[in-house]
């Protein structure tokens, strides 16, 4: 029954995406593929936008937050409005400049408006780094349902393998627009899904509606409503809160896939629009919140205390077969539609700004075609990542913004101030990666600012460094760092 | 045609609000030990800023579309993507 329903949803889903994208037109240029022939009207863009915002991290992540830690999982309501605001005046200057140029990819941006070729072969590397951090989430969480739902018979190995040659089916049959339905079919399933399981959980925890969970759990567990929450010495307070949420609103954009999908949409309306409505959307993290809850007051014992496990183990508890067999296939293409896009954007900037600057000679065709090949190289170190770590979603998650958040300054000041220049940005990135990776810096900030999340600390030293950096690069080094916009 | 380019875009310094409520007031609503609806507080106040945002940049929305019919350009933004953009907050 449990995988019956799974399979039901998972390829029913799958297929109808195929029929979709299809239908819609054959992905035959990088554009179409890539940046969906930049055409995505308002509810498009919605869904493949929500779609990249709602993934595992937020449903099996954030409640498992909620489960072992309580008030800091309420970084989930914060996240996704401030992300909307910057969104708001970000998101149409890089859609302009996507127009205006032609730009495919992150990497393009930095190469048309900074001039330089190799800060593009930099900026490329950084951001598919950080993109196969992001799909080592989406493997993590498939593989675990796949482990949970169809039998533990799966190895680590066996069910992140399988997690990884689904994803990759998925985005080689397509590009964006097979994504963009399935996101909307995942959407709809998943909200159906979480209200549906809230709506009956009092029941299941001897509460009497679902405020009166959270009244429970306020007086069963005293500190669970604010920071620093049920595990003071997590250090996760008030302080990390604020850092951490605007680290991931500053990052939220920055993200290569990101930049895509906003290349991808047709309007500036659409833009807007859509930043005015997607944070209602994030209201539903009550619901989130309120299993994670409800999971602690039902005693839910994880296997190994994973707290990525909490939604699934509570429910596979606590719900008939039917309900698990939803929430796994919901799940999982939580899993699927997110992975592949970013898949996608990895592939994308790896063909065009790694491979094509030192082979100028291909042509568009090859360039897809390595692309392609190359994602099935990046799934691969995804899936690697996945069996060598067993950190929480969110944590995997934040330390994803950290790494694409080197590349934050360099978006910004390209917006903000015109003597920015390629050297400038190429030593911020430089020093912010020291400032996050290097042994040494990781365990001064854990000393000195332990509230602190790192990936902010990074940034900032990182956008300090690009603007000293850019005042004394000489000048004659540099190709005109700066075109000014037709008709500006 | 772009005289008073700061003046224009004066209405975006409201999207510095939500950052103010969802961030900036985060330790101060923290220990309040008001519960509405049996929320905590701090839930609560989270939940209210998501609102707060969505209406700050609906009216930032209807303050630019005005603009935009009057200059008669539908991407007043793309005319300054790439450059400056003075009087704007970030």
């Amino acid at each position: 029954m449990t995988l019956a329903l799974f399979l039901a949803i998972v390829l029913g889903t799958m297929l109808g995406a195929v029929f979709y994208g299809q239908r819609q037109s054959r992905a035959r240029t990088m554009e179409e593929w890539a940046v969906g022939g930049r055409r995505f009207g308002p509810w498009i863009f919605w869904f493949v936008n929500a779609g990249e915002i709602y993934t595992t991290f937020a449903v099996l992540g954030i409640s498992g937050y909620a489960w072992a830690f309580g008030a800091p999982a309420y970084i989930a309501f914060t996240s996704v409005s401030l992300a909307c605001t910057l969104g708001y005046w970000l998101m149409p200057k890089i859609w302009a400049a996507g127009r205006r140029h032609g730009l495919v990819t992150q990497a393009d941006f930095f190469e048309q408006h900074y001039g330089a070729t190799w800060l593009a072969v930099v900026v490329g590397v950084a951001g598919i780094a950080a993109l196969v951090v992001y799909v080592q989430i989406q493997i993590t969480a498939l593989s675990l349902i796949l482990r949970l739902t169809i039998g533990p018979q799966f190895s680590p190995l066996g069910s992140a393998l399988l997690a990884a040659a689904v994803m990759l089916a998925f985005v080689y049959v397509a590009g964006l627009r097979s994504a963009a339905f399935a996101a909307g079919v995942k959407d709809v399933l998943m909200i159906v899904m979480i209200v549906g399981l809230s709506l009956s959980v009092a029941d299941k925890v001897g509460a009497a509606s679902m405020l009166d969970v959270y009244r429970m759990a306020q007086e069963q567990h005293p500190g669970i409503g604010v920071l620093p929450g049920l595990k003071p010495e997590a250090n996760l307070s008030t302080t990390w809160l604020v850092t951490a949420a605007l680290n991931v609103a500053l990052g939220t954009w920055i993200f290569p896939h990101m930049f895509q999908l906003i290349y991808a949409a047709g309007s500036v309306e659409a833009i807007r629009r859509n930043a005015m409505w997607q944070p209602l959307y994030s209201l539903s993290y009550f619901f989130i919140v309120l299993l994670g809850f409800a999971a602690l007051l039902a005693g839910t014992a994880p296997a190994d205390g994973n707290l990525n496990a909490v939604l699934l183990q509570f429910v596979g508890d606590r719900y008939p077969a039917w309900a698990i067999g939803l929430l796994a296939g919901g799940t999982a293409l939580l899993a699927l539609v997110p992975g592949s896009i970013l898949l996608l954007g990895a592939a994308s900037i790896f063909g065009r700004n790694v491979v094509l600057p030192f082979k100028r000679d291909l042509d568009d065709r090859t360039v897809l075609w390595v692309s392609r090949v190359a994602m099935i190289g990046f799934a691969g170190i995804a899936v690697w990542l996945t069996l060598t770590s067993n950190k929480s979603l969110v944590d995997i998650g934040l330390s994803a913004y950290a790494a694409i958040g080197m590349l934050a300054p360099g978006v910004f000041l390209a917006f903000l101030w015109p003597r920015a220049n390629a050297i400038g940005v190429f030593a911020g990135i430089v020093a912010g990666y020291g400032a996050l990776l290097l042994p040494a810096a990781t365990a001064f900030w854990g000393a000195h600012l332990p509230e602190w999340d790192q990936g902010l600390i990074a940034m900032g030293i990182n956008a300090v460094v690009a603007v000293l950096a850019s005042l004394v690069a000489p000048a004659r080094m540099l190709r005109p760092a700066f075109a000014p916009a037709p008709g500006a | 045609m772009n005289a008073l380019p700061a003046r224009r875009a004066a209405h975006r310094w409201l999207l510095l609000l939500p950052f103010v409520w969802q961030v900036g007031l985060i330790p101060v609503v923290n220990d309040l030990p008001w519960r509405p609806f049996g929320l905590p507080f701090p839930m609560f106040w989270q939940m209210l800023g998501i609102l707060v945002t969505t209406a700050v940049i609906g009216i930032v929305l209807r303050l630019d579309r005005r603009l935009d019919r009057r200059r008669g350009a539908v991407d007043a933004d793309g005319a300054a993507a790439g450059g400056d953009a003075p009087g704007r907050p970030h």
